[in-house]
């Protein structure tokens, strides 16, 4: 069948979110489910124990940092041990199921799977899941956290590509309201999903290839409606609209430059581009300083050659984002 | 070393495993072949017979290492359950009761004179003597501990981990460090004496001068470094990143501004490198399956024997005279390899 081939690699969702967001239970949902999907879940608190057609490994969340100090080197290598092992075992499985502590930051989750070879070659991270209490959660985005430190809550919103906005029954409209501002003010293009007690459709967080190339911005995203300023908060998403056909040399090199200058700041990044000269969309994503793009399927007959771009991360400038971009435009 | 001539390889299969095989040696008489895989299972073959003469205790999750003693007859398993058990090679009996820790076995590592083995457990090293008796715990190091050697006169050992080296003589504290920022994968020190290398999450290799500490790092390889092999005269060291296989000469002033010897390498990742106990050849086995054997050369032809095995292979070992190697296989074959 075309399409198939031995090198099919195994999809990964990774979960975030605080302690007491619900994460734990989501888990457990997933893996009760009837999906038909053998699962395997590495997780933090756990003892290791095997559910009817799921095997639950404990990690020791060991982050390992580079000698050259690059921010983007930093990877999980309890994850590397871990996945590179399960993938070599006949037994194979159809999922598997990241979930971090409730402190962490997801970069070095991801990053793991840019970076290593060997976990790059066999999975694909399908989607970063942020689980938030709808009660709770203004509260953690509000902490005041000393200077240098992050927030985690709003790291976790940051990098997310699905947000589970838990507990609804527990807020009403307006505070409802409320919370899908906030989580909407840091990170523009995560798709948001309401739920009581975790309870979601899998297909909405399992499966979804978020960071397959061909989907990136599939949705449209609604960053483009938020005109509103927010001066009180760090951490904000930049989207960028424009037509015309772009010089590639001058987006590698504006690029180049930005994650080389601001890539610690830049936790999310991705694109659609109208390449001049090609007759094919270039998609392109990232976490940090690491980046993976190509070109993709034809423009299609009649559709607008738009290029749509999206950082999300800290003290982004706008204006000089947008100025930048401008300048690579062919007019 | 002497000209090149082709070696003449054979190829006799061994029974199998039900799993990706992960570990495998030959013990020091060469009668006896171990071997464990990813499903848990460990086996022992006996040679003469070509027959599994025990299949010992499960560790579940997966077997991570297997190592018989330098000298008599005791097997060390260890398993991603975080047990390592010690057994009676001949007799199949377990000596004592397993150790068990925190995290997986990351590694075996008998001392030299066989009074001792060293047995990486999650974040700690555990020793213990032949009876099974544990002598000293190390429990200094922050992350799992990926690799560990002994100085060939079996006064120190050497422990890998994200951070560095650890130096332990009998005590539980280290007696020195060499501090470095990055995950190391294998460790080897050179038979001399003189060397510590490590492969690297970062792609790359360094080296230390024992005891100065003064270092020296090749980088430039394709993906993370995860087998290194010093020949037993200290001169040469082999290094494997994905398929590729280079040589590093340390003689006379050493590596440092020189190049590597480039072999033809592998289609696919080298799973095992080692030198032939005289140090006449280089052994590799890949994911491509083939297993190689090499007589690095600079400019020349460098590849002796070369032989398809029929399947992925995992993990590669010597036997103590020299006169074959058992390759393991991704889908649970053992293969042996003769040489003439």
């Amino acid at each position: 069948v075309a399409g198939m081939s031995a090198t099919t690699r195994v999809p990964v969702t990774v979960i975030t979110g605080f302690l007491g967001s619900g994460k734990t239970t989501l888990l457990n949902h997933v893996l009760t489910a009837q999906h038909g999907k053998r699962i395997a879940v590495i997780e933090n608190e756990f003892g290791e124990i095997g559910i009817d057609d799921a095997l639950v490994i404990d990690a020791q969340e060991e982050i390992f940092e580079m000698n050259n100090g690059c921010i983007c080197c930093t990877v999980r290598g309890d994850l590397i041990r871990i996945l590179g092992n399960l993938m070599k075992r006949r037994d194979r499985f159809d999922h598997i199921l990241i979930e971090t502590t409730g402190l962490a930051d997801p970069a070095p989750v991801a990053q793991t799977f840019f970076v290593d070879d060997e976990v790059r070659s066999q999975l694909s991270l399908d989607a970063i899941v942020t689980v938030v209490d709808a009660k709770h959660l203004i509260a953690h985005l509000d902490d005041d956290k000393p200077e240098g430190v992050e927030n985690e809550a709003v790291e976790q919103l940051a990098f997310a590509d699905r947000v589970l906005i838990n507990k609804v029954d527990l807020v009403d409209a307006a505070e409802l309201a409320e919370v899908e501002r906030r989580v909407r003010s840091i990170n523009a293009t995560a798709e948001l999903i309401h739920s009581e007690r975790s309870r979601v459709d899998l297909d909405r967080i399992l499966g979804v290839g978020a960071f397959d190339l061909s989907r990136v911005l599939e949705t449209d995203p609604t960053f483009l409606d938020e005109t509103e300023h927010q001066h009180d908060q760090s951490v904000t998403s930049v989207g960028i609209e424009m037509d015309g056909a772009v010089d590639v040399a001058k987006v590698n090199d504006w690029l180049g430059w930005l994650l080389g200058t601001k890539g610690t700041d830049i936790f999310r990044m991705k694109g659609v581009l109208n390449v001049q000269g090609d007759t094919r969309r270039f998609v392109f994503q990232g976490v940090h300083m690491l980046f993976d793009g190509e070109p993709d399927r034809a423009w299609e007959e009649g559709e607008a050659r738009t290029n749509r771009l999206v950082f999300i991360g800290r003290d982004l400038d706008r204006q000089e984002l947008t100025d930048r971009f401008a300048a690579c435009v062919v007019r | 070393m002497s000209a090149t001539t082709e070696l003449v390889a054979t190829l006799t299969e061994l029974p199998a495993l039900g799993d990706h095989v992960s570990t495998v040696d030959v013990s020091s008489d060469g009668a006896l072949v171990a071997a464990g895989d990813l499903d848990g299972n460990a086996a022992v073959i006996d040679l003469g017979s070509g027959e599994v003469v025990a299949h010992l205790v499960r560790h579940e999750l997966g077997v991570s290492a297997v190592s018989f003693s330098p000298r008599g007859s005791v097997l060390a398993v260890g398993g991603q359950d975080g047990r390592v058990r010690l057994w009676d090679a001949e007799a199949h009996r377990p000596i004592g009761d397993p150790v068990v820790g925190r995290g997986w076995v990351g590694g075996l590592a008998w001392r030299p004179d066989g009074s001792e083995i060293a047995a990486a457990i999650g974040t700690a090293v555990v020793r213990l003597r032949p009876d099974g008796a544990e002598s000293v715990r190390h429990t200094d190091h922050p992350t799992t501990v990926d690799c560990l050697d002994w100085t060939p006169d079996g006064r120190r050992l050497a422990v890998g981990a994200y951070g560095g080296i650890w130096w332990y003589e009998d005590a539980a504290q280290p007696v020195k460090r060499f501090e470095w920022k990055g995950a190391l994968l294998d460790l080897a020190v050179a038979p001399s004496g003189k060397w510590v290398a490590s492969g690297n999450q970062d792609a790359s290799v360094h080296c230390w001068r024992l005891w100065s500490a003064e270092d020296l790092e090749m980088t430039g390889y394709p993906a993370k470094v995860q087998h290194i092999a010093w020949d037993p005269t200290s001169r040469y060291l082999a290094v494997a990143s994905l398929g590729d296989l280079t040589v590093w000469d340390f003689s006379g002033k050493g590596p440092r501004g020189s190049r590597p010897v480039q072999l033809a390498g592998h289609a696919r990742h080298v799973v095992g490198l080692a030198w032939s106990p005289n140090g006449d050849v280089l052994a590799s086995a890949a994911a491509d399956g083939r297993v190689s054997v090499w007589r690095p050369r600079r400019g020349g032809r460098s590849l002796l024997a070369d032989l398809q095995v029929g399947e992925e292979l995992s993990c590669l070992v010597w036997s103590p005279d020299g006169s074959f190697l058992v390759a393991g296989g991704a889908w649970g074959g053992l293969h042996r390899v003769d040489l003439r």
